[in-house]
């Protein structure tokens, strides 16, 4: 009876964790940096995609009237925990109907949820962004002034 | 200095974790009382010492004392003081070491009084939470010193260390960086301590399971399972609390319009939570019927092994969210105290598996015990589907080398169905007797409960509500907060009928006799309220936004908001903040307008605060933000969230039941006494 028990227990419980499982990879969304996304553009047009990039300052730009924000990002490499900017990268230029969030400025790190249109912009649902403020960065910028 | 003292109680407090460990170790092993009362004395003096060791750093941060790298990295000239006695947790190394002092305190609250319980457990609980208090205090020493002060080395640029390197000179920045503005309000001040207490506490009853598995007698089986329900119950409280604090914290700040955004850390959070609560309920089992031993140490286990997990994720930002401000060389460290937890509670589990034998058997599907055993069941799959979403980006790269997410979506999808199974279970369960019941028992005691939660249904439907998941949900919490109500209500009636009662005597007898059922009954309650405001919220929440001229409107629902125009200006005691104001008129249905004044805080060092205007009652919240003017464009974003005020009454009830299940009474010391009479029965049982 207890061993038939076990064994009925353990097949069920497997049962569910496969069902999770595949419910989780059935939701799950490819997380690209921008050489990637480019790589397989034709495959993952139109849909669901999340990037990440550091924010280029000066393409960023807000329409008041219509609400629409654009700016660049560029893939980033870590280095000594700061996001530093690959140099000679063609620019992606990402598309957003919100107002400027407060964090976005020059080298923020985004992370930006959306999908890559035919004109090769990016179509952002949901912006996420991390930003190289002087809280906690590695080393004083402001002392160093000093 | 000041500094200096800090440093050298914290160094003492590290000398006495580690003699304790050892003294408990040889004179647990040896026998020898002498050693062990020794290993008390030096549990005992770690919490004094690391109080003055947080208080010089507070003594610096009050003082603007920018040489020390912490304070600098934490505090401004402009803060005002109450944020600089809270910035000793407001950064990654003073939190270390506040987190650190709240374990102390655990400990020295565990030891203070005479022991107890069982002779043979003591020092290996001593060993044990003495061991996991020196790992904190290595990490504070070597990975994360808030003692560490700024130099200027030959070429003039800083760098911090404790000690001073050769050919520097101590270095005074003018002001420091100040603290991060997310963290300066005020449910960023205590909602970090409550999570750090919840998270520290299992800390507790962890050592207590360890203990019984290391001293290795069944004699001391009811004393270490009594002694860990109670402390997971108060940790389970703090941990509660902090969560629901977070929540709130979020929906206050953010500006995002929810609570909870399934972010990693928040996850990190739950996951411990998830299996304490699990364990606080499959520990019934073991207490009543003797069985589930081993499963439970399992829990504890796992539960302790999450925390441990869950202050990673938090402190080291391994996985990227909005929570993990720093990225820091505490990974390794955590990586293998983690590995050394599990691996050595699994070898012990193992090796005394006999101790853990089960006295009974589960005798019918309709029974309490198979009530927890589903309990458990779904705790356990919720807990898989949260830790899997949590860590997926980094199992999906580890396995095909591609990096995969799991948005909100997912989680909520996944999830509810499985909480409301179990929100089901929570009423239906206590029903159920020990060893024996029967569907038709169960039917009959729930018929009107059904029928109501029924006639719920479809008036909702009728109503025009067609989503499933919205018309099972309120049904399902209809049906179990009916039935807890009715529970409530036959003992109180049977009260009043015996011993001529009134009705609130009746109740507050009836709570007073049987803390901890009735406890669970109201936390129960608690959550069936919670349960609507995440209905509400998940299921029925609306949104606009839109750039407005000054005069113009927008209408969500049955409100319409009329921009007014927005101003700016600079606090007085917060220099280093702008606060821009939007002004808007609010109108319900067409009545009469009221003015409500949505804002948005900038700081001169980067970042803010989105906190919105709410205008709350009992079916909906209007929560509106403001988030700036531009060329002649106010921006609002509004939306309408139903029935979210459940979700914060439900929060109270919980905290509630809580303090009324675990508060400390005549009737707990009697509880203990009896202790030892139930190991009789159980035997006999056998």
């Amino acid at each position: 009876m207890k061993p038939k028990f076990l064994l009925g227990g353990a097949l069920v419980l497997m049962a569910v964790a496969v069902i999770i499982a595949q419910g989780l990879a059935a939701g799950a969304q490819y997380f690209f940096t921008i050489s990637q996304l480019r790589e397989k553009a034709a495959e993952f047009q139109d849909q669901s995609v999340r990037i990440s990039g550091a924010v280029i300052g000066d393409s960023i730009a807000y329409d008041a009237a219509s609400g629409r924000l654009e700016f660049d990002i560029v893939d980033a490499v870590e280095m000594n925990g700061r996001f530093e900017p690959i140099a000679g990268q063609t620019p992606l230029r990402i598309v957003y109907d919100d107002p400027r969030p407060e964090l976005l400025q020059d080298q923020a790190q985004a992370i930006v949820t959306g999908k890559l249109s035919a004109d090769g912009t990016f179509h952002a649902d949901e912006l996420l962004l991390k930003c190289p403020t002087r809280y906690e960065e590695e080393f004083p910028n402001q002392a160093q002034g000093n | 200095m000041i500094v200096d003292i800090g440093l050298i109680a914290l160094v003492l407090a590290f000398a006495s974790a580690l003699y304790g460990v050892s003294a408990a170790i040889y004179g647990g092993q040896n026998h020898r009382p002498d050693w062990i009362a020794s290993a008390r004395r030096a549990a005992l003096t770690i919490t004094p010492l690391l109080t003055i060791a947080c208080l010089t750093i507070i003594i610096s941060n009050l003082g603007n004392n920018f040489n020390l790298e912490y304070t600098y990295r934490v505090n401004s000239r402009g803060m005002p003081t109450v944020l600089k006695f809270t910035s000793l947790w407001g950064g990654q190394n003073g939190s270390v070491l506040f987190f650190g002092w709240l374990m102390s305190l655990y400990i020295f609250f565990l030891f203070v009084r005479e022991w107890r319980g069982n002779r043979a457990l003591q020092p290996w609980v001593l060993a044990v939470s003495l061991g996991a208090q020196l790992f904190f205090l290595v990490l504070t020493m070597f990975f994360a010193n808030p003692f560490a002060r700024l130099w200027l080395d030959a070429n003039g640029s800083p760098l911090a260390a404790v000690f001073q390197p050769s050919g520097t000179i101590p270095y005074m920045p003018p002001d420091g960086l100040g603290l991060n503005p997310l963290l300066r309000h005020p449910g960023m001040i205590i909602h970090p301590p409550m999570l750090y207490l919840g998270f520290v506490g299992l800390t507790i009853p962890y050592a207590f399971a360890m203990a019984a598995l290391l001293g290795g007698s069944t004699a001391s089986d009811a004393a270490w399972i009594k002694a860990t329900r109670r402390w997971t119950l108060i940790a389970w409280a703090f941990l509660s609390m902090g969560l629901l604090l977070g929540g709130r914290w979020a929906y206050d700040v953010l500006g995002w319009g929810g609570y909870w955004g399934w972010d990693p850390v928040e996850n990190s959070a739950l996951l411990p939570w998830l299996t304490a609560t699990a364990f606080l309920h499959s520990v019934m089992i073991q207490e009543k019927r003797g069985m589930f031993k081993i499963w439970n140490m399992i829990l504890i286990v796992l539960t302790f092994c999450l925390m441990i997990l869950g202050t990673f994720v938090t402190r080291t930002g391994v996985i990227s969210s909005v929570h993990s401000f720093a990225r820091s060389s505490l990974g390794v460290p955590f990586l293998l105290f983690t590995a050394l937890i599990l691996l050595g509670s699994a070898a012990l589990v193992v090796l005394r598996w006999n101790y853990l034998k089960s006295e009974n058997r589960l005798e019918s599907p309709w029974s309490r015990e198979s009530a927890f055993v589903l309990n458990n069941f779904l705790f356990l799959t919720i807990t898989f589907t949260v830790f899997l979403g949590t860590y997926y980006t980094m199992f999906s790269e580890l396995i095909v080398g591609q990096k995969l997410t799991i948005g909100p979506a997912v989680f909520n999808q996944l999830i509810g169905p499985q909480v409301t199974a179990l929100v089901l279970l929570m009423g239906i369960g206590p029903l159920l007797a020990w060893r024996k019941s029967s569907p038709q028992a169960l039917g009959r005691m729930t018929q009107k409960a059904g029928l109501i939660a029924v006639f719920v249904v479809a008036v909702l439907f009728l109503s025009g509500i067609r989503a499933f998941g919205a018309l099972a949900g309120f049904g399902v919490v209809t049906y179990a907060g009916l039935i807890t109500l009715e529970e409530i209500y036959h003992g109180v009636r049977a009260r009043m009928k015996l011993s001529d009662e009134s009705l609130f005597v009746a109740l507050s007898r009836l709570i007073a006799r049987n803390r901890r059922r009735y406890g669970g009954y109201v936390i129960h309650l608690g959550v069936i309220f919670m349960g609507l405001g995440v209905i509400g919220t998940t299921m029925f929440q609306q949104e606009t936004e839109q750039p407005l001229r000054v005069g113009e409107s927008i209408t969500l629902g049955d409100y319409t908001i009329t921009y007014q125009g927005s101003e700016l200006y600079v606090p007085e005691n917060e220099p280093d903040k702008t606060v821009f104001v939007g002004h808007v008129l609010v109108s319900v249905a067409g009545g009469p307008p009221e003015a409500m004044t949505p804002y948005r805080e900038v700081f001169q060092q980067g970042g803010g605060l989105l906190p919105p205007a709410l205008r709350s009652t009992l079916t909906e919240d209007l929560y509106i933000l403001f988030t700036g003017e531009e060329s002649g464009f106010g921006t609002l974003k509004v939306y309408i969230n139903p029935l979210v005020n459940w979700l914060w009454i439900g929060s109270i009830v919980l905290i509630v039941g809580t303090l009324l299940a675990m508060w400390p009474s005549g009737a707990g010391a009697a509880v203990a006494v009896r202790a030892p009479g139930q190991i009789i029965v159980g035997e006999a049982g056998k």
